[in-house]
């Protein structure tokens, strides 16, 4: 059985990395307005780099959902974990 | 039928009604489908445009039929160019009209062809081929497939909304009817929507028009008439369409994507896209910028920052010319792609000569917040002149103020004192009203929000607006004036 990934820590370091802040900590409740600079490129930007570093692929409705008004970490984290055990 | 007018209000009025004593979802469904037929059949003018229309709906489900058959981004790839071409050549862009050597008899130029919301349609039926290609839409049959297409408050000019979420209120059309105080807010909203598009637009295009003089050099206050009128028709005669199509689309049930966010408080061209139009922009970055964007963020990682200022460029640029065919729309299109491929750059330049804190504490500043909202206020107000005129009235407009401008300390001896001072005690309270505009914001929407909370005010509120309503549409009808036209209904 493979290990667990830790998918919050591994998108954490992707946030640091993307935005170039090493102080940034991820909370469920955090959504594009509380992470300073998360436009539309940087949001582009930092999918491909989950998908790089995760192995899955968004499509562009998950894309634009996850940019909502009503999404936040938390729901970023759960699609990935969804698309994590769908393989 | 147009939106603004007391027919539509009583056809909401009665769709309504009949929508609500309608016991069970599957009546509901049918009832809605009649209502928008009702709508569309005196927007169709003739039978040409109802085979050409029946043609494009008819054409369009079968390729999306294809692409959940199949699956093959070949198919979509064809689907979404073939209609794309169709698109251009229906709306007669010059340029291809010349190119594609068409026989005469089957030249579009020629005929009375005339499909409303052909866009709206064409942008409703990308997404969903794309999203079907991709394994995200949700399932679709003829029925569902026309009634959203073909949606009484959104076939006209938007907003643009998504099949998924258009599915989710289809399918919850059993549910109770909303409450009063939801009722009484939804029809506050179209009567805000119609003195928006009949009164407000209706005096802004009227400044306009006295102020644009054809063929005679406009004097500077003429000029500056010309540069604020036009982008103040444009914001009320649209958001009032939004208003009263998102309060009939609420009254049925439907919840619609808002198309306008305080638009004039943006600080640059990027901001201003996503408070102006919202459901075009948001479709614009979904299925033009982010897909090629991350096709080529992807392939040439180490460019992907000149890639984001080219496809930026690219996408407001198509925002733009999607508005009409003629070289002012053009030179809007390019003046938008211009200011957010600048925008994007200016932000880069500024983290890596700042950094972060610095840059943090720049970004917060109320200073540089005002003269950011001031300038993109007069970028954008100056690329509207363009969208209102064509590209060497906008010029001579804008030079004649220019040149009046430079030479005003020079020449102000000669104005008399009123005409100045008006102006600068107008521009030092809106300046005034900018720097404080969250403030200012926080109390209107204090207050909004108290009112919203007891019926008796709604109620007041409602019999208010229902009386300057009709005393609007009584001046109409003794002055005999058509209803007052939605501009976007023509793109």
């Amino acid at each position: 059985m493979p290990p667990l990934r830790d998918v919050r820590a591994e998108l954490q370091e992707i946030f640091r990395q993307v935005f170039d802040d090493p102080t940034i900590v991820l909370r469920d409740d955090m959504t594009a307005a509380d992470v300073e600079g998360w436009d539309s490129v940087t949001h582009i930007d930092l999918l491909i780099a989950v998908e790089r570093a995760m192995g899955i692929k968004f499509a562009t409705a998950e894309m634009s959902r996850l940019k909502g008004p009503d999404q936040n970490i938390g729901s970023f984290i759960r699609l990935i974990e969804t698309k994590l055990q769908a393989g | 039928m147009a939106v603004c007018s007391l027919g539509f209000l009583f056809f909401c009025g009665a769709a309504v009604i009949v929508f609500h004593l309608a016991p069970g979802k599957r009546l509901r469904q049918v009832i809605l489908a009649c209502t928008s037929a009702l709508f569309l059949a005196p927007l169709v003018p003739n039978l040409r445009s109802w085979i050409w229309f029946a043609a494009v709906l008819v054409g369009t489900y079968l390729a999306l039929m294809v692409v959940r058959a199949r699956g093959r981004g070949a198919v979509v790839a064809a689907a979404a160019t073939l209609v794309l071409l169709f698109y251009l050549y229906l709306k007669r862009y010059r340029l291809l009209a010349e190119i594609i050597p068409f026989p005469l008899a089957m030249d579009m130029r020629l005929h009375p062809v005339e499909l409303v919301g052909l866009s709206y349609m064409i942008f409703k039926f990308i997404h969903m081929l794309v999203d079907q290609w991709q394994g995200q839409l949700a399932p679709f049959n003829l029925w569902t497939y026309l009634n959203y297409q073909l949606s009484f408050f959104t076939i006209t000019a938007g907003p643009i909304q998504r099949y998924n979420d258009f599915l989710r209120y289809w399918e919850e059309m059993d549910l109770q009817p909303s409450d009063t105080r939801e009722s009484l807010l939804l029809w506050i909203r179209i009567l805000t929507g119609m003195i928006k598009v009949g009164v407000l637009g209706t005096y802004a295009e009227t400044v306009f028009h006295s102020a644009n003089r054809t063929h005679v050099v406009p004097t500077l206050s003429e000029a500056l008439l010309c540069l604020y009128a036009y982008p103040v028709y444009l914001y009320f005669n649209f958001s009032g369409y939004t208003d009263i199509v998102l309060g009939a689309g609420g009254l049925l049930g439907f919840r619609l994507p808002e198309n306008f966010n305080r638009p004039w408080l943006a600080r640059n061209v990027l901001d201003f896209w996503d408070r102006w139009h919202i459901s075009l922009t948001h479709w614009i970055r979904d299925y033009v910028f982010m897909a090629s964007y991350k096709l080529a963020a992807t392939k040439f990682p180490g460019g992907a920052r000149y890639w984001s200022y080219a496809l930026l460029f690219f996408a407001l640029f198509v925002a733009g010319v999607w508005h009409g065919t003629t070289d002012g729309f053009i030179m809007f299109g390019v003046l938008n792609g211009l200011g957010a491929a600048v925008t994007r750059a200016y932000g880069d330049v500024l983290r890596a000569v700042l950094g972060r804190q610095r840059l943090h504490v720049y970004l917060h500043s109320p200073t540089v917040r005002l003269v950011a909202i001031v300038l993109t206020l007069h970028y954008v107000c100056i690329s509207q002149l363009f969208f209102a005129t064509d590209v060497d009235r906008a010029l001579a407009i804008l030079g004649a103020a220019g040149s009046e401008l430079l030479y005003l300390p020079s020449t102000l001896s000669s104005y008399s004192w009123q005409g100045p001072a008006i102006a600068i005690a107008i521009g030092t309270l809106l300046l005034a009203a900018l720097w404080k505009s969250d403030v200012a914001g926080s109390i209107i929407e204090r207050f909004v929000l108290w009112i919203g909370q007891r019926n008796g005010w709604l109620s007041a509120v409602l019999c208010l607006q229902c009386m300057f309503v009709a005393g609007m549409f009584f001046v109409d009808w003794a002055f005999q004036q058509e209803p007052p036209p939605v501009l976007y209904m023509a793109f």
